[in-house]
């Protein structure tokens, strides 16, 4: 192999494949040897530095319940959002329900009172003047007719 | 030379204990679950809520564990669907701000060997680690997996695929392209 490790020889490499050839190309070529070394350092560091942050990170003092469930967490978001949905709905709900309480309902006899006003309005209203003689003949309780009949 | 055989083999792992014994599995791998939920999430109260649900889980379904993996690799197998799940909703969940303190690169000094502790090395090494932690952010989810499960947790590609539900053949593709990813970014040292 004269050229040298192409990428994908180099990752194949590191998932831990180990091919004879590649074996051959590393005997022979120290540029592939010392890029293949420093990467190698670099991932062995990474893992080192890894550990050792989630180990100052991580709390063992931190009770973990296995029989009784998850544990409540206060810090959970969802829990929060929860809570303050159910919170916003139930204001709503009766806000809402009071609002509707204190609105006036008009009564129907009201109601026809008002209409009936209304209609009194227009009939009794005063006609003009070349049809008042016409408005003396007629008569709604019929009292009219009949005095003009003699009856 | 040393290789990456030798620096990243996963011993062998017996199951001595079993899932009844929950306090020996807590103690046993309680720190590891943690330590691949917090890097895969970089958020300390998810990583702490998600390992009680995953112990939780194993314990509640260990009557379906049919001892064809190690109990590493079935709570590690737990753990990457609570990752994959928890990432999921939290995309929606955009005002959320995670809760980490610094990033690994600072702890490049309590770590390393006396002999490379001057200020230039660890100086170094420390832009490396950050162009590492900064690359495996970018990369999508299954390739980070894989590269995490890998070479931080130390398990062969065979444990790996047990882990993420993948074959043999994905999971090496995902590792393949992640590394491809990574190495690019973070440059060739000298």
């Amino acid at each position: 192999m004269n050229q040298h490790l192409t990428q994908d020889q180099i990752a194949e490499w590191f998932a831990g494949e180990r091919r004879r050839e590649v074996l051959d190309h590393l005997r022979h070529c120290a540029q592939c040897s010392d890029e293949i070394a420093n990467f190698e350092k670099t991932l062995w560091q990474f893992r080192g530095s890894v550990r050792e942050w989630s180990s100052e990170q991580f709390n063992p003092a931190t009770q973990i319940q296995i029989a009784s469930g998850p544990k409540f967490s206060l810090f959970r978001p969802a829990w929060w959002a929860a809570a303050t949905l159910a919170v916003a709905l139930l204001v709503g709900v009766s806000l809402n329900h009071s609002w509707r309480k204190s609105e006036p309902i008009p009564q129907s006899s009201t109601a026809d009172a008002v209409l009936l006003e209304q209609v009194d309005e227009q009939i009794s209203r005063t006609v003009p003047a070349p049809m008042a003689p016409l408005m003396e003949l007629v008569s709604y309780d019929g009292k009219t007719d009949q005095a003009e009949t003699g009856q | 030379m040393e290789t990456a055989a030798t620096q990243f083999a996963a011993p062998y792992r017996e199951n001595a204990i079993g899932l009844d014994d929950i306090d020996a599995v807590l103690r046993l791998y309680r720190l590891k679950v943690f330590r691949f939920i917090l890097v895969s999430l970089r958020d300390r109260e998810a990583a702490e809520n998600l390992t009680q649900d995953c112990f939780f889980k194993a314990y509640q379904t260990r009557g379906r564990f049919r001892k064809d993996c190690s109990i590493e690799t079935w709570l590690m197998h737990i753990a990457v669907n609570l990752v994959r799940d928890y990432a999921r909703n939290r995309r929606i969940q955009f005002w959320r701000r995670t809760s980490l303190a610094g990033s690994p690169a600072e702890t490049i000094e309590s770590w390393l060997p006396d002999g490379q502790r001057s200020p230039e090395m660890c100086a170094q090494f420390k832009q490396q680690m950050e162009a590492v932690w900064a690359a495996a952010a970018t990369l999508p989810e299954r390739q980070r997996t894989v590269f995490l499960l890998r070479f931080v947790e130390d398990m062969e590609l065979l444990e790996i695929a047990a882990a993420t539900g993948m074959k043999e053949g994905t999971v090496k593709v995902h590792l393949f392209r992640a590394l491809r990813t990574v190495r690019e970014r973070v440059g060739t040292p000298t």
